[in-house]
């Protein structure tokens, strides 16, 4: 289990504040899926997602950001158990989605927040967030092991 | 992924909003990967002061984004063009290529920072194939018969000396596994 001081918490917490769902999560998943295309493999059920002006006014890839980004929001609540109120979306990604997506999905999460909050993420509190973003890829590749 | 015509336009263009800049994002840069990413501060143990915006901090960020600037200058042919900075990563300073993607990382979350307008998905990935390609381009030495006279199908490996001495002895073991590898090719083996 990851063990989190009180200004950890306190770091986390004001990051977070500062992100809207409904503002950030499409970008972050339209940021994934023009970065690294080739994450189209796991979003059959999509639609149309080969070019970047398709998958920008894409509807399905915009709700998944979101549902994403609230998955987040459970493990900035629940820091303490994030391993276990995320065993569920583990086990419906396990075989399903190669380990590795999970820290490029966390790399472009830092990216689009950092064009969000903007010298706000400064290096300690980047820190901070990268030791956040590590815990949750770690309790979503859980069932791999 | 080698860069298309329309990745190397991106990117010189991107440059040129950059490079007035450019000092100030490698000093933070660098600055983030050495606080985010605190393993790799072992390649700086012999700077007096590794914390954010510190004077060695700031003047090697600035070397950095030089090789950058020269990389852009090269981006249709960076493998020959950054051959002399391979050698000296491969030779001299001895780093682990892993880190290169962790420097890279750090050099876009600060392009997120400073241009969160221009820094479009678009603009990002071409500045991700690039920074891979020079990635790529600065480990071109590693694996590389040297001008020493050497059989060229055995590998050497020294690791560094300001390593620990419990990792050094881990990374012989690699290279050792690598080398035994090497000679039994093509013979089938289960773990």
């Amino acid at each position: 289990m990851v063990k989190w001081t009180e200004e950890e918490r306190c770091t986390i917490r004001e990051v977070w504040e500062k992100v809207d769902v409904d503002e950030i999560g499409p970008q972050i998943l339209t940021r994934v899926h023009i970065v690294y295309p080739w994450r189209e493999t796991y979003f059959g059920t999509f639609g149309d997602i080969f070019t970047n002006t398709s998958i920008l006014n894409n509807p399905k890839v915009a709700h998944h950001g979101k549902v994403v980004l609230r998955s987040i929001d459970k493990a900035v609540r629940i820091m303490d158990r994030i391993q276990e109120t995320h065993a569920a979306l583990s086990r419906l990604h396990y075989e399903c989605v190669d380990p590795d997506n999970f820290k490029l999905l966390g790399d472009c999460i830092t990216i689009s927040i950092a064009c969000k909050l903007k010298e706000a993420l400064n290096p300690q509190v980047q820190a901070v967030w990268q030791k956040f973003l590590c815990a949750v890829v770690e309790a979503m590749n859980s069932q791999n092991k | 992924m080698s860069l298309t015509a329309k990745d190397k336009e991106i990117v010189k263009a991107f440059w040129t909003k950059l490079a007035p800049k450019a000092d100030d994002v490698g000093a933070d840069a660098l600055s983030r990967m050495l606080a985010v990413y605190p393993q790799t501060k072992t390649y700086f143990a012999h700077w007096k002061d590794l914390s954010p915006g510190s004077a060695p901090v700031k003047k090697h960020g600035k070397t950095i984004m030089g090789g950058v600037a020269d990389a852009v200058g090269k981006i249709d042919d960076l493998t020959a063009g950054l051959l002399n900075l391979s050698e000296l990563h491969a030779f001299t300073l001895r780093v682990d290529p892993a880190n290169f993607k962790i420097l890279s990382h750090n050099i876009l979350v600060v392009l997120a920072i400073v241009f969160p307008n221009e820094f479009t998905p678009e603009v990002h990935v071409a500045l991700d194939k690039f920074l891979g390609a020079l990635s790529r381009a600065l480990a071109e030495k590693y694996r590389y018969p040297t001008t020493r006279s050497e059989p060229q199908n055995e590998q050497h490996f020294s690791p560094p000396l300001s390593i620990s001495t419990s990792k050094r002895s881990s990374m012989c073991w690699l290279a050792a596994v690598g080398i035994c590898r090497e000679t039994h090719k093509g013979t089938s083996s289960k773990r």
